[in-house]
């Protein structure tokens, strides 16, 4: 121990440490062993897959790894039509469904952002409630609602709309919904979190020197509200692209998101190698969008300290 | 023109919260209903509870779960406090931001993706998988999200508070548990509580980390739920819901009944 | 404490730089009697002929269960530079605001060159707005933000960019066209705010507390910049402050505003010299309210009776009183004198021990202690730099003031 008295290095080296070792350990390291187990090959072991580096042969086993690295698993992503496809699929779906959540959330936050003090503070709580509910059942609850004898076609029918149930299950627009429904707090938050801070004095000064609402909400609100909106567009979009549940609670066999995929090439295939491959290559998609999203995180932080 | 702005944010807020809140109302209806249909109301009955409580494998997945998720919440509050600490505190440091990359990552990477790689490493290390591979995942990816709430009470927190109490002769420890502990309680509670909710939530990663003797109560409900809907299920969602929404309410309260006293 | 004396300086500081100004054409008539300084000869009030450019008439607003402006009737008019005065919450700022389009009335009208404004949305009011947060666009650079109002007009690039230019030179920022307010200073943020407010060329400029958040010797320098832009630019400025040294300087015409009313509406010298009742007297700068009951009349001075001066003081003054009346006499520090000696010519003589002494640099302010328990406050212009035998405390003095140094006031 040092002897400098006021100080508690210890317990100071561990608070900082603790977090990042662990973090190391359970969410760093992992990662390199996806990497590595993409370049693998399947075998009918437990685990399922052949090492690509023996260790017992040291500096020689890593040249001779690196001879041998295998590229099949990334050959057959590139040429198989179904890692494609359902690589593709998910690009779609979580296009699609970050746009459809902004058109959503963008309203709400707004108008949740102009709510007087003491509401707005209860309001957003409702809106984040249903987060803190079980994902998995509200996944599960739309099923219900959604299936050929379910809840929103006996309404359609019954008011007289449709004169045949439609088929939304198991279909795109299913997983559509599931994707809007489950990422809006995402969404609502961080466009609500620029929007409340901006200073309502700006869009009176607008209008005050001649624009109409509409165009101070364009000239105005949309630029100062641009880091929010790229925020809640990446924080839906990154994770919508790995999605498993939705998909596979709502949609077909024929939305194969890359997620599902995974997913079923490691249960269902037991092919570890190409399942880490999928990720590998999802890693590397997503790389640029999970960097774009700290980058922004990291900014809002230094503009409040600097406030 | 202001009749219609006047009238659209009511419009929008209801239809918004009708969008969130209409299928967890209908879940917990259906719940209730005699009926296996969910569109036909065969009258109020408790029967699916009954079948819910008296389903072995489901209440035995619910204890796993729960005790997953108080080990893991506990472990992710202190360590998401840690890093939280160690982000609003220590100002720039070596491999900051390294750090901060691997303490944000997991709030977006894909679950399929974490789960995958944890169990490669679980496997690499040859270690059994069971309850403890789950609390470690659950913990990792939790940890992100208590660090996030409590790093953001922390960042409107008067570090002069800290230093006057170094300054009065308390150790940085003790100006911790003294003044910056109960100041960020609060914070702490509900990073607990989400801990909590996600990990009694979570499937994708359970169902990669998890092994025998350990299967949750979220992996139950999905081999159920890929059947179709049975009202068992609905049964057992309402009882979550409920718990949530008792939890909420209680923790909301406190907080409210908290907040004249710190100001 | 500290408040008191401060604002006694601050009074004392507006008073003497206004006598300092130079003698161009803003002076009045050599020579001519009137109440405080006299700063230009400008009083289209005073004539019945003149149309104002704003009118309220019955102007009513509530929030909730708060009435923040009751039945308020205002003119002002073209080329006046008006300042609404007032504590926070007094409704100044509703008031501006609805002239801004921002709030409606609930009853009332409010007219702008006779044009009634009711139902006209704010972009399309012929008055603009500098905001008291300024509230520029962080996402514009100066120029565009001085643009914004013109780009609305749709007027064309080059009109635009001479306008911009224009207003640029006129608040001295051309150098800094295109830096973003985050890169500017407290000072050039205010400027670029009152350059974009400007730039529509608006009948009406209104400024929400223009100098709040500038420090205190910027604040005096802006002053004069902003008369001398109205001044050049005939617009009418109407000011709304808390800071009762910002309206003394700058205004033609002051309102003093209480509980959604107009407290006294005058010019800053007869606000000064001849506050209409207690709150004014008391809100403008500093003031001894001597409570007392009117005796009688003796020429054209009443006698009042003050406990707090142990006797009778006469006051110059042809208000109506009825004997017995409850009255103040309100005596502003500067106008007593005090003397070791009972000055032998003078009317009303109290005397006192000295309690407190606030040395200001350019006033002295001494506090003394009347027999009756009661403190008295005056002030002393510091004429020469050294003082032989300097006042000190705890020593009994003669307070004296003229009759015509008081005010006698009734609400």
């Amino acid at each position: 121990m040092s002897r400098r008295g006021y100080r508690a290095p210890g317990a100071q080296r561990l608070v900082r440490w603790a977090p990042a070792i662990w973090l190391t350990l359970f969410f760093a390291a992992p990662f390199l062993l996806v990497v590595r187990l993409g370049f693998s090959e399947a075998a009918t072991a437990q685990p399922p897959y052949r090492p690509v580096i023996d260790w017992s042969e040291g500096l020689a086993g890593v040249w001779a790894a690196l001879q041998g690295l295998r590229l099949d698993n990334y050959a057959l992503l590139l040429s198989d039509p179904l890692y494609v496809a359902s690589a593709l699929t998910s690009l779609q779906y979580a296009s699609a469904a970050t746009v459809l959540l902004l058109l959503v959330g963008f309203p709400i936050a707004h108008v949740l952002a102009r709510q007087p003090e003491g509401r707005r503070e209860l309001l957003l709580l409702l809106v984040i409630l249903p987060f803190w509910t079980s994902f998995l059942i509200r996944v599960y609850a739309w099923i219900g609602i959604l299936k050929p004898e379910g809840l929103l076609n006996a309404a359609l029918l019954w008011l007289g709309l449709i004169s045949s149930p439609l088929q939304i299950m198991n279909t795109g627009v299913a997983v559509m919904i599931g994707l809007v429904y489950s990422y809006l707090p995402f969404m609502v938050l961080p466009l609500y979190a620029t929007l409340v801070k901006m200073d309502h004095s700006l869009l009176e000064a607008a209008q005050d020197l001649g624009a109409t609402p509409a165009r101070a909400f364009r000239s105005v609100t949309l630029p100062l509200a641009a880091p929010g909106i790229a925020a809640g567009a990446l924080l839906c979009f990154i994770p919508m692209m790995g999605e498993f549940v939705i998909p596979d609670l709502l949609g077909g066999s024929d939305t194969l998101m890359i997620g599902r995929t995974l997913w079923s090439e490691f249960f269902s295939n037991r092919d570890w190698p190409m399942a880490s491959a999928i990720a590998v290559v999802l890693l590397a998609v997503l790389l640029a969008p999970i960097l774009a999203w700290r980058r922004l995180e990291d900014r809002a932080a230094d503009g409040e300290a600097g406030q | 023109m202001t009749a219609l702005r006047r009238a659209a944010s009511p419009l929008v807020l209801g239809g918004g919260l009708f969008f969130l809140y209409a299928p967890i109302v209908i879940l917990v209806l259906w719940s209730f209903n005699d009926s296996r249909l969910v569109t036909v109301w065969g009258g109020f009955s408790l029967r699916w509870y009954t079948a819910l409580f008296s389903n072995a494998p489901l209440m035995e997945a619910a204890w796993v779960s729960i005790r997953i998720a108080l080990v893991s919440a506990a472990l992710a509050t202190v360590l998401g406090t840690m890093a939280a600490l160690t982000l609003t505190r220590h100002g720039r440091f070596a491999g900051r931001t390294a750090f901060t990359g691997m303490a944000y990552a997991p709030l977006v990477m894909p679950e399929v993706m974490i789960g995958l790689a944890l169990l490669l490493l679980f496997v690499g290390l040859g270690v059994d998988r069971g309850f403890w591979t789950v609390v470690i995942a659950h913990t990792t990816v939790s940890m992100c999200f208590t660090m996030v709430i409590i790093r953001a009470r922390l960042a409107g927190f008067d570090t002069s508070l800290e230093e006057a109490a170094m300054d009065l002769g308390a150790t940085p420890a003790r100006a911790f548990f003294l003044v910056t502990a109960p100041l960020i309680a609060p914070s702490m509670a509900a990073a607990f509580l989400l801990a909590f909710t996600m990990s009694m939530d979570d499937l994708v990663i359970a169902s990669f980390v998890s092994g025998p003797g350990a299967t949750t109560l979220p992996m139950r409900i999905y081999s159920q739920v890929r059947l179709g809907v049975t009202p068992e299920i609905n049964a057992a969602s309402s009882v979550l819901i409920a718990l949530v929404v008792v939890g909420l309410a209680v923790a909301f309260l406190l907080m409210r009944r908290r907040k004249p006293a710190l100001r | 404490m500290s408040d008191r004396l401060r604002g006694d300086g601050v009074a004392g500081a507006a008073r003497s730089v206004k006598e300092a100004r130079p003698a161009k054409e803003r002076m009045g008539k050599p020579g001519r009697a009137g109440l405080g300084a006299v700063r230009r000869d400008f009083a289209p009030w005073a004539d019945p002929a003149a149309a104002p450019v704003i009118r309220f008439e019955g102007v009513c607003k509530r929030f909730g269960d708060a009435v923040a402006i009751d039945n308020l009737d205002l003119s002002i008019y073209r080329g006046e530079f008006f300042c609404l005065l007032g504590p926070s919450g007094c409704g100044k700022s509703t008031l501006m605001r609805m002239l801004a389009g921002f709030e409606q009335p609930d009853a009332g009208r409010i007219l702008l060159d006779g044009v009634d404004q009711a139902g006209i949305p704010p972009h399309s009011r012929p008055v603009n707005m500098m905001f008291q947060s300024y509230a520029l666009f962080p996402h514009m650079s100066v120029a565009q933000n001085i643009a914004f109002g013109l780009r609305q007009l749709g007027l064309a690039k080059a009109d635009i960019q001479t306008r911009v230019d224009e207003m640029l030179a006129m608040v001295q920022l051309a150098p800094l066209a295109r830096r973003k307010p985050h890169q500017l200073s407290g000072g050039q943020r205010q400027r670029v705010a009152l350059a974009r407010a400007l730039a529509r060329r608006p009948q009406v400029l209104l400024l929400d507390e223009p100098l709040g958040a500038l420090d205190r010797k910027l604040r005096e320098e802006t002053q004069f910049e902003l008369m001398d832009i109205q001044e050049e630019l005939g617009a009418t400025f109407l000011v709304v402050t808390h800071d009762q040294e910002e309206a003394m300087v700058m205004a033609d015409r002051i309102a003093v505003m209480n509980h959604g009313r107009i407290a006294q509406l005058d010019t800053p010298g007869r606000i000064y010299e001849e506050p209409a009742n207690r709150y004014v007297a008391d809100f403008i700068g500093d003031v001894n309210l001597l409570e007392g009951v009117a005796v009688g009349r003796v020429d054209d001075l009443w006698r009042i009776a003050c406990p707090a001066t142990g006797g009778e003081v006469l006051v110059a003054s042809d208000a109506m009183l009825t004997a017995g009346q409850q009255v103040a006499v309100a005596v502003r520090p500067e106008k007593i004198r005090i003397d070791r000696a009972r000055p032998p010519d003078a009317v009303n003589v109290i005397p006192g021990e000295v309690w407190d002494i606030g040395y200001l640099g350019d006033w002295t302010t001494y506090v003394l202690k009347l027999a009756g328990g009661e403190t008295l406050k005056t002030s002393r212009a510091n004429v020469s730099r050294r003082v032989a035998e300097p006042v000190t405390w705890e020593e009994t003095v003669f307070a004296s003031f003229a009759p015509d140094a008081a005010v006698i006031l009734t609400g």
